[in-house]
């Protein structure tokens, strides 16, 4: 009865209100930030410590590991978001740092920094005297990438919106180089410096069935590389020539190198019906180079026959020009309900055209200088285009097939080759056809298996993709609401039988993942993957000295593994400590064994609401059977501090 | 206990009629068909809650998108049928439906965007990897903090391989979050290979971060144009160093520089790459480490045989 008569009442008060209004999205005024910092130490890296810079590099310290502040209708008219986190901060050798400010429908801005810290030292590498117990790795860099890229977006959402972006990528650091020379090569210490930057604006209009993207930019790079030494070298090749030993007292080499580009892109897409979308895009750019070159060096250095001279100039001046058009387009179409059809079709043509004038100036000390010009022009011309086709049917509501052919087809002239009269020439051509299978017999389940193979026909390289068939499949299954299974299998077999080549390829890759959280993981949950995989590659070559046949054999056979546990135990309601366990490990056998563990162990001690105690041991050991000098461990602890609001 | 179940029987008749009749007044000014995105949130309440946060609420406060008040149902489709009923066989559930219809949905007002121009030759939509397989429609976007995580291991769901191979030693330092793997893949399509990103130049996604390796250089290498990065680099990761495909350089360089030029340009085989001199005899360590002479690997401005 009371329910009865409540009814007209909630109808009436309804009815009585404004017409039907959208949810407005909460409006109260949230920060949310968490922080996660603490220390790290290390027990002394055993083994090789270049090596494990080169690989793990991280060091001992404070270190902020993450930040994050969220601030949500701060209440001002301007803004109404503002995100910022950061990671790795504190002498880590991967930092970034994240911001988001937007004001909905007005204006977004969004800037990203990263510093990427590339040390690379390994002993085994660019190494000549590596296998006689000695030397140093002559291609080493310890250097830094910043990269940064700020983008303010006007109006999004809006019809037109207008956007204006700024990326800059530097690096900047030191290394050593051979300083090469006539008949010897010389390690010597390098300063490397580049510096890009890319402007680019455009608009984005969005038409009731059409969206069209123009944009304008264009970028600046330049490069201030220096290698100098002062001191005596006798350089990697210690036999005499003649009787004498080669040797360089110093030596000066200064890259001057300046470029810059400026690029139109359009970006079309349209829906004009419901069965048919087309997409397309145009870009034209033209980058060009202009370098200058100089370098000094005295010693003594090899001229050929018997000749030897003391002291070496050279002056370069080189400029480079590369106009590219690359343009794309297709059309989904759907004739049926059933029945889809994807066609694509892209080209990607480029003309580098470039030239060096060299000025060598050799000095002997018996006798007068001699000059030397050298002009040299080169270019490089690559026209590729694809086309592509495909059908699919829905077979079942359940079931998908898709059927289709790709075309592969292009030339390019590449510069010459030793002694060869004239530049290489070369074809691509590659007819591939395409099949694949998609079946989702529930919402909890989705399986997918895909082909594609080519008899072959023309390629660029020899190990380009000529005769080849692969496959992929994948599983995502929900076993149970707490019980995720995931499974991939990617095979790939590739062969070029040509006289001369005889090239066999073949990969295969089969991983599982599994993720189980019962109860939600309210006491337990393990996230875990397996993935095994084996290369295998062999192909005829010629030994440059003597010409003679030879068979080249790369194998890699992996065990790849990851997991993580948790075990949280329920003391009180407030206070449950979490116990985390896993790590990952790599194994492998071939051609270059490796085995690279990295177990992990933390635990989790909640001190209040929002904040809480951990501490974490990791071990990082790597072993290479062929190259033990390159193996290392380490022992790391860190314990820190999380505080989350 | 008969009487209770009376009782109760009444009660879920009595709040069905005052759902309907509350639907049919806030329905009052909507399209023939639907309900209104009010009448959903009357029983969806937590979904409705999340969904105001989610940047899909503007599309139920835009005109121009026609679909105002009615945010849930543009992508449901009309549900007036269904508040009557209460039915899941009378609203249309994205999830249930085939990919190739679920996404349509999503591309009717996502195709006017410019990262879909790919979209045809990605192969997410050749293998029907459905629009919400990644993007999460109903709830709020999460915080940044762990993006990189967070999109790393959703691509790792499926790509597991891929995944693994960043466990290696050589290789981009995607665990550690310094990257993530839409830096170098655009998950709805690009007409490179693999999804592979374009640099703002055209050139592939690589030279974003390398960019003292875009060039143009007077001596360019020609694997590094006409087939890219890949051609030497396992750029997901290697037990080789400098994440190469082959564990010494001799290996690398000779397997492609084994061709004898022929006066037509062409070589014996058909492929591009010439042969070293005579002089590089393997047995001599200095010519098996190849870029400690030939250093400028990836184009030169200086010198043809990319020595400097």
């Amino acid at each position: 009865m009371r329910l009865s008569l409540l009814i007209p009442l909630v109808a009436a008060a309804l009815a009585a209100q404004e017409p039907a209004a959208e949810i407005s999205p909460v409006s109260e005024r949230k920060l949310s930030y968490s922080i996660d910092t603490g220390n790290r130490f290390l027990t002394g890296v055993g083994g090789d410590f270049n090596t494990y810079r080169s690989v793990v590099n991280l060091g001992e310290g404070p270190k902020l590991f993450g930040f994050e502040a969220a601030l949500e209708d701060p209440g001002s008219a301007w803004i109404n978001r503002l995100i910022v986190s950061a990671s790795s901060w504190g002498g880590e050798p991967y930092n970034t740092l994240r911001a988001t400010a937007e004001k909905d429908r007005v204006w977004r801005l969004t800037a990203d920094y990263r510093n990427v810290a590339y040390f690379n030292f390994l002993p085994s590498f660019a190494n000549p005297t590596f296998e006689a117990g000695g030397g140093f790795n002559q291609r080493s860099f310890d250097i830094e990438r910043r990269n940064a890229n700020v983008e303010l977006e006007l109006l999004p959402g809006a019809r037109i919106s207008p956007y204006l972006i700024f990326a800059r990528d530097s690096g900047n650091g030191s290394g050593i180089t051979p300083f090469v020379a006539n008949g010897n090569e010389y390690p010597i210490a390098a300063l490397m410096r580049d510096e890009t930057n890319h402007y680019r604006g455009g608009v984005r209009l969005e038409l009731p069935r059409t969206h069209v993207t123009l944009e304008q930019g264009g970028s600046t790079f330049k490069d201030d590389q220096r290698n100098s030494t002062s001191q005596l070298n006798l350089g990697n090749r210690r036999a005499p020539i003649f009787g004498r030993q080669l040797l360089l007292n110093s030596a000066e080499q200064a890259y001057g190198v300046r470029g810059r580009n400026l690029y139109t892109k359009g970006i079309l897409t349209s829906a004009p019906a419901s069965w048919l979308h087309f997409y397309g895009q145009f870009l034209y750019s033209r980058p060009t180079s202009d370098v200058r070159f100089s370098e000094n060096a005295d010693g003594l250095f090899f001229l050929g026959a018997t000749r030897f001279f003391n002291g070496l100039g050279a002056l370069l001046s080189s400029e480079a020009k590369q106009p590219r058009t690359a343009a794309s387009a297709g059309v989904e179409f759907k004739p049926h309900r059933r029945f889809r059809v994807f066609e694509s079709w892209s080209t990607d043509r480029l003309h580098n055209a470039g030239s060096a004038l060299l000025a060598e100036r050799l000095l002997f000390s018996n006798g007068p200088a001699e000059l030397r010009d050298l002009f040299e022009p080169t270019r490089l011309v690559m026209n590729l285009n694809r086309q592509q086709a495909d059908l699919f049917f829905d077979l079942t509501s359940k079931l998908t097939l898709r059927g289709g052919h790709r075309f592969v087809w292009g030339d390019a002239i590449a510069p010459a080759s030793f002694l060869a009269s004239g530049p290489g020439q070369g074809e691509i051509r590659r007819h591939v056809g395409l099949a694949a299978v998609n079946y989702r017999p529930s919402t909890a389940v989705a399986a997918n298996v895909e082909y594609e193979g080519s008899p072959g026909d023309k390629a660029y390289f020899r190990t380009s993709l000529q005769n080849y068939h692969q496959l992929r499949a994948r599983l995502r299954w929900q076993l149970m609401s707490s019980l995720r299974l995931g499974a991939t299998y990617l095979f790939l077999d590739n062969r070029n039988p040509a006289q001369g080549i005889d090239y066999e390829f073949q990969t295969r890759s089969a991983g599982i993942t599994l993720e189980w959280r019962p109860g939600d993981a309210k006491y337990f949950s393990i996230l875990g993957d397996y993935t095994r995989s084996t290369w295998r590659s062999d192909i005829d070559f010629l030994t440059p000295q003597n010409l003679r046949p030879a068979r080249s054999f790369y194998r890699d056979n992996g065990h790849t593994a990851s997991a993580l546990t948790q075990f949280r135990i329920p003391c009180s309601a407030q206070f449950q400590p979490l116990i985390e366990a896993g790590g990952s490990l790599f194994i492998s056998s071939g051609s270059r064994p490796t085995d690279y563990w990295q177990p992990i162990g933390r635990a989790i001690l909640p001190v209040s609401k929002g904040v809480s105690l951990y501490g974490e041991w990791r071990w990082y050991g790597m072993n290479q059977a062929f190259f033990m000098v390159e193996g290392f461990r380490t022992h790391q602890f860190v314990s820190g501090l999380r505080i989350s609001r | 206990m008969i009487r209770a179940l009376h009782l109760s029987g009444r009660a879920a008749a009595s709040a069905a009629a005052l759902l309907l009749f509350a639907t049919l007044c806030l329905a009052q000014e909507m399209p023939p068909g639907y309900a209104g995105t009010e009448s959903c949130a009357l029983c969806h309440e937590d979904i409705a809650n999340a969904f105001a946060k989610n940047r899909h609420a503007a599309v139920g406060k835009e005109k121009r998108r026609g679909w105002e008040a009615r945010a849930c149902e543009s992508c449901h489709g009309p549900g007036l049928k269904h508040t009557e009923t209460t039915s899941a066989e009378d609203i249309r559930n994205p999830a249930k439906l085939p990919p190739s219809q679920a996404d349509s949905s999503c591309l009717s007002c996502h195709t006017m965007q410019p990262t879909q121009v790919g979209r045809v030759q990605g192969s997410h939509a050749q293998n029907q990897v459905a629009c919400a397989t990644c993007h999460s429609v109903h709830t709020p976007p999460q915080a940044a903090q762990n993006r990189a995580a967070r999109l790393n291991a959703q691509c790792a769901t499926c790509h597991i391989s891929q995944r693994a191979a960043f466990n290696r030693p050589h290789g981009h330092r995607l665990n550690q979050n310094a990257i993530h793997c839409t830096d170098c893949h655009n998950p709805h399509g690009t007409q490179m290979t693999a999804s592979l990103r374009l640099s703002t130049g055209g050139e592939p996604g690589c030279l974003n971060c390398h960019n003292d390796k875009r060039g143009p250089f007077v001596f360019e290498h020609a694997p590094v144009r006409l087939e890219g990065c890949n051609s030497c680099h396992e750029p997901h990761g290697s037990a080789n160093p400098r994440m190469l495909t082959r564990p010494n350089m001799a290996q690398l360089c000779l397997e492609c520089h084994s061709n004898i030029a022929l006066p037509s340009g062409r070589t014996n085989t058909g492929a591009l790459g010439g042969i070293p001199p005579a002089f590089h005899d393997q047995l001599n360590p200095r010519f098996r480490n190849c870029t400690l002479c030939h250093q400028r690997v990836h184009g030169s401005h200086i010198n043809k045989a990319l020595l400097r």
